[in-house]
């Protein structure tokens, strides 16, 4: 293992009840449904709206995985073209179904995952009747399939025009050569069109099965009569049907960056820039460590660039960087990347400095008072989670789908420590990991630079 | 949250614009961003925010503070985040950051904003979707104060100094009239002493400001059809419809259902036929702009089928404005409406800006439960409102020009 994925001395992992915290572990409920279905239920008294996702640890990073012992491969988009599927059935979309019962219904694919959601405030057990339902029994009719190819064609035809998407993507096809997260959720147009619906019923037979699932249901609610419906629609719908044995396959995947930049020539009038930086945990790494690693390098984030620093003021003052500045470090199976910027007036100065104003903050080190004040910050905003039903249900979800509890945070944040901080930025935030990523007018019309 | 609104005019819409991001640097206690964050970090990540937008005719500009509720992080005071809070925003507005020599705000605060106001003008047409949106409007608004962009006209901007900005701010809360809004789990001390520490701003007679309220859009002479060329991979058709129907009227109610009807959810008929049925586009939907009685249309397209699914959007409209829906798809629609109303009961923004709106328009402010008319809004009632649609404005962001689309708009080679 490299260093800082350890587990630091007298580190413990599990559920830590919030205490007087806004969001308390008391409040959160799990049953194991048959089939093996994870489901939670967070009761949030007072709240008028409830709000249930069910997901999938698939997503568009999984390109190829093994199914009962035999190797599967799929094209670019493949999970995302599943999603638009599940909500198709025999009486066409099942979204109408859901809006006749006055819910709002929808879903998403990332790399990792993809969830399907309703929100609304009547006809609770009917809506979750029908989106288990759906979930469970897809039903791939080739007209049905070719059908939704068109309206997704034109969803990427809507992505393509859109710079923030495009240099996110070009920034993570800089720093993977191959690992699957440099491709792209919704696919391009020619792997759309190798999908075929023998390819989507194998990736629902693998990733549907109660067991794959996680399910939370929040609102004010009787956590035991959510489990009784689910325990009743599941048995029906799913009686005993073995789960399939899934392994996934661990993409090779260098240490260092495929190139240190990448340039999108789209007109627009103002530029887009990334800095990102490429981390390398190891295959299968405890989520927990994962989880610690990201918390560490967020609150470095803060410090570095958050702000409150004066490297963002800096930036900001020579007019480098505005309001959509941002940095985050995201990770999942095999990955993980800091990634920083935002809208600029030149993209090439704007990730100049900013590399440089990274380097001269690990010659400095951060100290004892920038970490705690980090920290009470974090604090505050985890506490805030608990405002938003759909925000809070969903981010927990994607923690379990991780295999980690998002309510053991507080308790991370307490013992992430300066020495741990320390490393991630003398490890990680090293030029040989850099890539930058620019999305501008070019108007010399060159071919983009390697 | 504290409002302050004026009307919309190319005379002061880019200081409205400006303001807000001059008096986001700095406070005269916390004078610069960098302290003013660390401070924000010390309440516990609180958010402080200042920005402007357009309601109808209106523009208002708000200031904001947002923070983990009392009591929630084991507080001895958990009331003194809610009274810092309010000091702040209180404080961004009466009392900015200043330097020693000069009588206005400070001017190198200004410079850079006006810099950044430059390059966000300059880049409207970087977002497509906000863009046709915002153009279509524009066509279909031209002479009325609704036509201007939210973040102002370039134009202006040379014009504007640190003194008369100053000068601008002092005036607005001499006149405009002001709305605060304090959310949360609070009790009635609480917020009595948060009303206290408002009485700074505005001063007497603050109760009585009014602005005249927004023009509804008035019937179009004919239909216009507009084609802008962009280098899009992806054409976007706007259409504008003119309703006439604000909420002050009796027949609002209906409105927000025959929108619904026609394109407010996935139920309805634009998401059914130019998506499911067709495979046109990815999104296609109906949004209701209340205080102008405008419906837009949106969806995007390859320019090939342009006309084909401008058939099918007018085909739709025709159809609701004739009265030709099912009793079961009203009260789906009516379903999905009052859902959509009673989850806007958990989230302060949607709250807010809710009732901002009904203000805006001149309604009385005591009806707290906007879904109880929607129960009652009989389907005679919509086919009343279809009646009333005018098809106003089609406007199409597309590679080329396709058979049959309307005259080129006047471009501005700056936007795209």
């Amino acid at each position: 293992m490299p260093p800082g994925f350890r587990p630091p001395p007298g580190w413990g992992r599990g559920l830590v009840a919030g205490g007087r915290e806004g969001l308390r572990a008391e409040d959160f409920q799990r049953a194991t449904i048959d089939g093996g279905l994870e489901a939670w239920v967070w009761r949030r008294r007072g709240f008028t709206n409830r709000h249930v996702v069910i997901a999938t640890p698939f997503g568009a990073a999984d390109r190829s995985f093994s199914l009962d012992g035999r190797v599967v491969s799929v094209p670019d988009g493949t999970a995302h073209f599943l999603e638009h599927l599940v909500f198709q059935t025999e009486r066409g979309s099942a979204l109408g179904t859901f809006s006749r019962l006055g819910v709002r219904a929808n879903a998403f694919t990332s790399h990792t995952a993809t969830a399907y959601y309703f929100s609304g405030t009547a006809n609770f057990a009917a809506a979750l009747r029908e989106l288990v339902g759906l979930v469970l029994t897809a039903r791939f009719r080739p007209e049905t399939v070719e059908s939704e190819r068109r309206v997704i064609a034109q969803e990427i035809r809507m992505y393509e025009d859109d710079p923030g998407t495009r240099v996110h993507q070009a920034l993570l096809e800089a720093l993977y050569s191959s690992h699957p997260v440099r491709r792209r959720i919704a696919g391009t147009l020619e792997s759309l069109a190798d999908i075929s619906p023998a390819t989507l019923e194998t990736c629902h037979e693998a990733f549907y099965h109660p067991s794959s699932l996680v399910l939370v249901a929040a609102g004010d609610l009787e956590p035991q009569r959510v489990f009784d419906l689910l325990s009743k629609e599941v048995t029906r719908l799913h009686p005993g049907r073995r789960a399939p044995k899934l392994g996934r396959l661990e993409p090779e995947e260098p240490p260092l960056p495929a190139r240190h930049l990448a340039r999108v020539d789209l007109p627009v009038k103002r530029p887009l820039f990334l800095v990102g930086f490429k981390d390398t945990p190891p295959p299968g790494a405890d989520p927990w460590l994962l989880f610690r690693r990201e918390m560490a390098t967020n609150l470095l984030l803060e410090v570095l660039l958050g702000p409150a620093s004066p490297l963002y003021d800096d930036l900001y003052r020579r007019g480098l960087v505005d309001e959509t500045f941002s940095a985050r470090y995201s990770t999942g199976p095999a990955f993980g990347h800091a990634v920083m910027g935002g809208a600029t007036r030149d993209a090439d100065e704007a990730a100049a400095r900013v590399q440089e104003g990274i380097r001269r903050g690990r010659q400095k080190g951060i100290s004892a008072k920038d970490l705690e004040r980090k920290k009470r910050k974090a604090r505050g905003q985890y506490v805030e989670l608990a405002d938003s039903l759909e925000g809070l249900a969903t981010l927990f979800l994607l923690y379990r789908l991780k295999g980690v509890d998002l309510l053991g945070y507080p308790r991370l944040l307490e013992e992430v420590g300066l020495d741990e901080v320390d490393l991630v930025l003398q490890e990680l935030f090293v030029p040989e990991r850099t890539s930058v990523a620019v999305v501008a007018a070019d108007r010399t019309g060159g071919l983009p630079e390697v | 949250m504290i409002t302050l609104a004026q009307t919309l005019s190319p005379g002061t819409v880019t200081a409205g614009a400006l303001l807000p991001r001059v008096l986001i640097r700095g406070t005269r206690s916390l004078p610069d961003r960098t302290r003013l964050a660390e401070h924000l970090e010390d309440l516990f990540g609180a958010a402080l925010g200042a920005t402007s937008f357009k309601l109808g005719d209106h523009q208002v500009i708000e200031a904001t503070f947002s923070s983990a509720g009392p009591g929630t992080l084991g507080e001895r005071d958990g009331d003194r985040l809610v009274e810092e809070g309010t000091r702040l925003a209180v404080e961004l507005l009466a009392d900015p950051a200043r330097l020693p020599q000069g009588p206005g705000l400070r001017e190198d605060y200004v410079a850079e904003e006006k810099d950044l106001l430059a390059r966000d003008i300059a880049a409207i047409a970087d977002d497509r979707l906000a863009y046709a949106h915002f153009r279509c409007l524009e066509e279909m608004c031209r002479g009325e104060p609704f036509a201007l962009h939210s973040l102002g006209r370039a134009e202006d901007l040379p014009d504007l100094s640190a003194e008369n900005l100053d000068a601008f701010r002092r005036s607005l809360l001499r006149t405009a009239p002001l709305t605060a809004y304090l959310i949360g789990r609070l009790d009635g001390r609480l917020a009595e002493r948060v009303a206290a520490a408002l009485t700074v701003l505005g001063g007497g007679g603050v109760a009585r400001r009014k602005l005249p309220p927004p023009v509804a859009h008035p019937p179009p002479w004919r239909e216009k059809e507009v084609f802008e060329q962009a280098e899009v991979t992806q054409a976007r058709l706007v259409v504008g419809l003119q309703t006439g129907v604000t909420p002050v009227h009796p027949l609002f109610p209906a409105a927000v259902l025959w929108n619904g009807l026609l394109g407010g959810f996935v139920h309805s008929r634009l998401f059914r036929k130019v998506r499911e049925e067709r495979g046109l586009a990815y999104y296609a939907w109906s949004r209701l702009l209340a205080v102008k009685g405008v419906i837009l249309i949106s969806c995007g397209i390859e320019d090939d089928n342009y006309r084909l699914a401008l058939d099918l959007v007018k085909r739709e409209v025709d159809q609701l404005s004739r009265g030709s829906f099912s009793e079961a798809e009203l009260e789906a629609t009516r379903n999905s409406a009052v859902g959509v109303a009673l989850a806007q009961l958990d989230s302060p923004t949607s709250l807010v800006y809710g009732h901002l709106e009904r203000r805006a328009a001149g309604l009385d402010l005591t009806e707290l439960a906007p879904w109880r008319a929607l129960e009652r809004t009989t389907p005679e009632e919509v086919r009343e409102f279809g009646r009333r649609v005018r098809l106003d404005t089609v406007y199409l962001l597309g590679r080329r020009r396709p058979p049959g689309a309307g005259e080129e708009a006047t471009r501005d080679a700056a936007r795209v």
